[in-house]
């Protein structure tokens, strides 16, 4: 079908806008309120255009193109009628634009320019809104609004949580909170990138920069395990804020909280500027070069096998490649990334993180099943995406161990008690395998025996199951495995479990990650048991908890702080005894310095260049920000270095585009992924016969050394000692409930905190969510606990 | 030919040149006994800079930065932040005045007239570094020359 615009003829499909067409064409048509990811609300008329027939002018957001009409959108009538709307909204728009930040970068003042009159006519008084505060993320001067709703229309329709809300009418329009609290929604930032005047801005960055002073550098996330694209703006080699980059595959245009405000970490006083070693008893900042020294005398006295490499699942590609070059060239067979795991079995070969289809067909899903999985605030870009698929009526399913919030609505959910969790998925099966018996388009899958034989389910057939089993047989499906359950002394089981019904309903699965380049590290062998490229590894070595347990000589520790481990008190009682322990960070803790001979400086991923491989297996590069921090390096750099500093004839050349062919030679030509080997599977389940387990994982402002120390996100966070507990449980411990306190033991150690009664919590199971130093030094995550009256 | 010899010979030209000399002997001189004496200034004349206050004693600079953004030698140098009261104000307001040319486009890009290009000339550096006005000698030379400012200013604006 064809329209003429401008006199000039255009193709269109049906259904489509004149703004759609013209913007596919490059013809400029002002707007405001009209933004191709949000909902049509026509409700600024800047998009006023001339339809031919028509004698009024027609907003071309909301017209559908009709066929063979005639449109003008630089007509005199369209040219009046913006010109005129440009002077009506201007009539209470603050002419502030030297102390506003979006100064520079701003609709309204590009459109004023372009479609505004030179003088202004208005002689009365202008309006003023009073500001909220509306949380330590988004700064708001509601004056400098022009009610084009965007905000309020992204929080229905692509947040999911409905937090704006237009209040009063006509004059007294207000976009304000409905109840004066703070957006608590986990992509909220993304209201200041489609807001088109200054109403809001970015809090962390308020007032410090104009932005034509900016330089931009491509990026990739370094949070979850989806790699949102991103650009850091970066003023005087100082990252200046973080906005999203447009990739339609993974992120669209949206940016997490957490991605967009971490940036904050990199100037925070836990910094390491110089390497600092333990002389005599004594922290002193050395040279890089005495650094080196110390680290060859001492490894070189460490015994064969009395050493272990930690590396974190955070750091790039490269890093991680030389990480174990460099180890396993000095002989050390120790290494390890999966420190925030619980248990390992020998055949640890399938927990390999990855998701079956790309991020960006999970709109497309007909039915999913999340397993305790608290999609929105660990992994919100991929909650965004099963938003979309839930708005395209798909079925989602949860079994959870807390009620989590979700910016969707589920179709059923099952809450159980964490201990149960291998159970239900046992029972699921069995029912499954009842009712795939006569499916001849499994060929002839039989449960592994080591299943069969060795677990049984509870025997319930809910009829909850019963609906997740028939949903779950839908074409097009996936079964989401929480990252949460890292900690979970059963995540292996869970896994091959969650494998199991996922072959049985022939749906898709993911196993989705908290680290951003999990997958990197498998890859480029940061296991006891693989060597680069998934090879399998000749001299296996210790895993985590092994090395742990082992007590050894000397600890390597890369880029992780101690809470990152989940064996937090058995490492530090290990490091404790340790000979040498040499850590790899850009922060430290003056508490965790003291289990260290000798920390060097680490650049940020803001500060160097690397690649992460992400869930669905996209290779992402970037380049670095900025500089190092005072005399802090890069992480290859260093690697490199010390590769030199232990082994003399080295034919390799060291930039870092070597590294980089060698790590695509090596790894990403020979593409190959881990799938679950059915044959030689051993597992086991630990019986834990506690009554009361805790759970809750982790904040998701706390969940690596970046987001932990950034100021802001870190007001968001909640970091109050509150526990929850449901009522039941509380009755059962004859704990009085109106004390609102209540002491929490785990082993020695115990913990005064807030009770909250909540019955979103399963039962036998208390809720804490770790979200300070405290929590961690109460215990582990999925062990036994006891709750006693203040 | 013989007139060309007469004339050289009794330097005729010479003459003619010390006339002038001596005519200008008894003209009102037009040099100044300076400094002793001043030539007269524009009301636009570009000398030091100055950052001004309102009478209140409010600095007047927000931090727009758009002097630093039109400065052609990029001789400013400027960080804001947020004060307690909610307002944009700088931190660093430096002119580099080995680098500054005196055009006035600072003057000219100021949306609350808080840089200006004060009439004083005469200034000297003794150490190295004392090329750089920092925010606290701006305001300092804006106060003391506040008056002559705001009459040059007002005859601007006329």
């Amino acid at each position: 079908m064809k329209i003429k615009i401008n006199n000039k003829e255009y193709l269109f499909e049906k259904g489509e806008t004149v703004i759609q067409i013209a913007d596919r064409n490059g013809i400029h048509i002002p707007r405001f309120c009209y933004h191709s990811k949000l909902s049509i609300a026509a409700n600024c008329r800047m998009c006023l255009i001339e339809q031919v027939g028509v004698n009024k002018p027609q907003p071309a957001c909301s017209t559908p193109a009709i066929e063979n009409q005639e449109y003008f959108t630089n007509s005199k009538l369209a040219q009046d009628s913006q010109k005129n709307t440009m002077e009506f909204l201007l009539i209470n728009h603050p002419l502030d634009c030297p102390v506003c930040d979006q100064g520079g970068m701003c609709e309204l003042q590009d459109q004023a320019f372009m479609h505004g009159r030179v003088k202004s006519r208005y002689v009365d008084e202008k309006r003023v809104v009073i500001d909220y505060k509306i949380g330590p993320l988004i700064k708001t001067n509601m004056t400098r609004c022009i009610h084009c709703t965007r905000c309020v229309r992204y929080g229905e329709e692509i947040a999911g949580i409905k937090e704006f809300g237009a209040i009063g009418r006509g004059e007294n329009l207000e976009i304000r909170t409905y109840l004066s609290s703070a957006i608590n929604s986990p992509m909220s930032g993304n209201m200041i990138d489609i807001c088109p005047v200054g109403a809001l801005n970015a809090a962390p960055s308020h007032m410090k920069g104009r932005t034509w002073e900016l330089e931009e550098v491509k990026s990739i996330s370094p949070h979850d395990c989806v790699g949102s694209n991103m650009s850091v703006h970066v003023l005087d080699n100082d990252v200046f804020r973080v906005v999203p980059l447009e990739n339609n595959n993974i992120n669209e245009i949206w940016l997490s909280d957490r991605d967009r405000f971490s940036y904050e970490a990199i100037s925070h006083n836990e910094r390491l500027k110089k390497p600092i070693a333990k002389i005599g008893g004594r922290y002193e900042e050395i040279e890089w070069e005495q650094a080196f020294e110390i680290i060859k005398k001492n490894i070189d006295e460490t015994k064969f096998g009395m050493s272990a490499g930690f590396i974190s699942a955070n750091s790039t590609i490269e890093e991680q490649y030389l990480f174990q070059k460099w180890l396993r060239e000095i002989n050390i067979n120790n290494i390890d990334h999966r420190v925030s795991q619980n248990f390992f079995s020998k055949a640890d070969d399938n927990l390999f993180p990855k998701i079956d289809i790309p991020i960006k067909d999970i709109e497309k899903i007909n039915s999913i099943l999340l397993i305790d999985s608290n999609v929105t605030y660990d992994q919100p870009i991929l909650s965004h995406k099963i938003r979309k698929a839930y708005l395209n009526n798909a079925k989602i399913n949860t079994i959870q161990t807390f009620n989590y919030k979700y910016n969707f609505s589920t179709n059923e959910s099952l809450l159980i008690n964490p201990n149960l969790l291998a159970e239900i998925l046992i029972d699921t099966i069995e029912y499954l395998s009842v009712i795939t018996i006569n499916d001849k388009t499994l060929n002839n899958f039989s449960i592994p025996e080591e299943i069969k034989n060795n677990f049984k389910g509870k025997g319930l057939t809910d009829k909850k199951i019963k609906q997740f089993c028939s949903d779950l047989l839908f074409d097009n499906s996936l079964i989401l495995l929480g990252s949460n359950l890292k900690n979970h002394q059963d995540y292996e089981l869970l896994k091959i479990l969650t494998n199991i019904i996922s072959i049985l309903t022939k749906s898709n699965k993911g196993f989705l990650g908290d680290k951003c380049n999990e997958a990197g590290a498998w890859l480029t062998g940061c296991l006891p048991n693989k060597a680069v490229g998934l090879k399998d590894q000749k001299n296996v070595g210790l895993n985590v908890y092994e090395s742990i347990k082992a007590e050894l000589d000397s600890y390597i520790i890369y880029n992780l702080d101690l809470i990152d481990f989940y064996h937090y008190s058995d490492l530090k009682k290990s490091l404790n005894e340790a000979n040498f322990v040499l850590g790899f960070n850009s922060f430290i803790s003056d508490e965790d310095l003291n289990y260290y001979d000798l920390v060097l400086p680490l650049a940020t991923v803001f500060e160097s260049p690397g690649t992460f491989v992400n869930i669905e297996g996209e290779w992402q590069s970037f380049a670095n920000s900025c500089k190092p921090f005072y005399l802090s390096k890069e992480g290859w750099k260093i690697l490199t270095k010390l590769r030199l500093v232990f082994e003399k004839e080295i034919n390799n050349k060291f930039e870092y585009i070597d590294i980089i062919n060698e790590v695509d030679a090596e790894i990403r030509k020979n593409k190959e992924i881990l799938d679950i080997n059915f044959e030689n599977l051993k597992v086991q389940k630990i019986e834990s016969n506690t009554n009361l387990i805790r759970s809750g994982g982790y904040s998701n402002y706390f969940s690596d050394n970046i987001v932990r120390r950034a100021f802001s996100l870190n007001k968001v966070n909640n970091n109050k000692n509150t526990v929850s507990i449901n009522k039941k449980t509380l009755e059962q411990n004859n704990i009085d409930i109106e004390k609102n306190k209540v002491i929490v033991k785990q082993g020695e150690k115990s913990l005064l905190a807030e009770l909250i009664v909540d019955e979103n919590v399963s039962d036998n199971c208390v809720f804490i969510v770790n979200s300070n130093k405290e929590h961690y030094e109460l215990g582990k995550q999925y062990q036994q606990i006891k709750i006693e009256n203040v | 030919m013989i007139k060309r010899y007469i004339k050289s010979f009794f330097l005729y030209e010479l003459l003619l040149g010390m006339k002038v000399t001596f005519l200008n002997m008894f003209k009102k001189k037009i040099t100044l006994n300076y400094p002793h004496e001043k030539a007269p200034q524009s009301s636009r004349f570009r000398g030091l800079h100055a950052l001004r206050r309102y009478p209140s004693g409010e600095e007047r600079c927000i931090g727009c930065k758009l002097c630093e953004a039109v400065c052609p030698a990029l001789a400013i140098t400027i960080d804001t932040e947020e004060r307690n009261d909610g307002t944009r104000r700088t931190t660093k307001y430096d002119i580099d005045l080995f680098k500054c040319i005196f055009c006035g486009f600072c003057e000219e890009a100021c949306p609350v007239d808080a840089i200006v290009e004060t009439r004083i000339f005469e200034y000297h550096f003794e150490e190295r570094g004392e090329n750089i006005l920092k925010k606290s000698d701006l305001l300092k030379i804006g106060d003391r020359y506040e008056e002559e400012i705001a009459a040059d200013q007002a005859a601007k604006a006329e």
